[in-house]
């Protein structure tokens, strides 16, 4: 799949990037001890 | 010539019937410049980017590969994020060995770092990475949330030999990294 990352450099400038990731590219889940908010 | 100088640095200092000579420019000058290096070195911390995102995105990255990491013994950075709970990567990279005690189990996971959020608090973490000239690459972490509590954590993760850190990857699973967060990079010197 194709994600738009915000790349953020040294120089303060940000430029929008599109990059092709795996499609599990996100598929993280939180610790099991995730704090309550 | 300059008849006066300054108290402190010996700048030439001229009145009207001075003759204005290019090397005492030069001199203080030289000085000038001697006296700003004594104040960078001796500063332990070098401000190396300072970022408040100006639009939502899936993804943020932090580029730091055009960064000299030789000069550094450490990079600290903190980071202020709304809206959702962040994860961390580091060089893009989906995998990483984690430890979270001198003698505890080794996790693999895709990320370094959570910290949880939502829509209604700030959540704010550091990031400590050291051995920056050394082979593998250590990152320690800790971090805060605001809001109705709060919490921390910590952490090693190495990176495989030979792999220096060009980036700082930032990403939600179910939302946007909005506009606002703020990052702060600060390498400290060695």
């Amino acid at each position: 799949m194709t994600i738009d990352v915000l790349i953020c450099r040294p120089d303060g400038t940000q430029a929008v990037e599109s990059r092709e990731v795996p499609d599990d590219w996100f598929s993280s889940s939180a610790p099991a001890e995730a704090p309550q908010g | 010539m300059a008849s006066g100088k300054t108290g402190n640095y010996e700048l030439n200092q001229w009145q009207e019937s001075d003759r204005i000579l290019m090397e005492e420019f030069n001199a203080d000058n030289a000085r000038i410049d001697a006296a700003l290096k004594a104040i960078r070195d001796a500063s332990p911390l070098a401000k190396l980017m300072e970022i408040t995102t100006t639009q939502d995105a899936a993804q943020v990255d932090l580029d730091l590969s055009g960064i000299d990491m030789s000069q550094y013994a450490a990079l600290e950075i903190y980071g202020q994020t709304m809206g959702a709970s962040v994860f961390v990567r580091v060089n893009n990279r989906t995998s990483f060995t984690t430890r979270t005690s001198y003698s505890g189990a080794s996790n693999q996971i895709n990320y370094i770092l959570y910290a949880s959020g939502s829509a209604s608090y700030t959540t704010r973490h550091h990031i400590t990475f050291s051995g920056m000239d050394s082979n593998p690459l250590l990152g320690e972490m800790a971090f805060a949330n605001s809001g109705d509590s709060m919490d921390g954590g910590g952490g090693c993760v190495n990176l495989p030999a030979g792999e220096t850190l060009q980036s700082v990857n930032y990403y939600v699973t179910s939302n946007t990294l909005k506009a606002g967060a703020k990052f702060l990079v600060y390498g400290v010197r060695k």
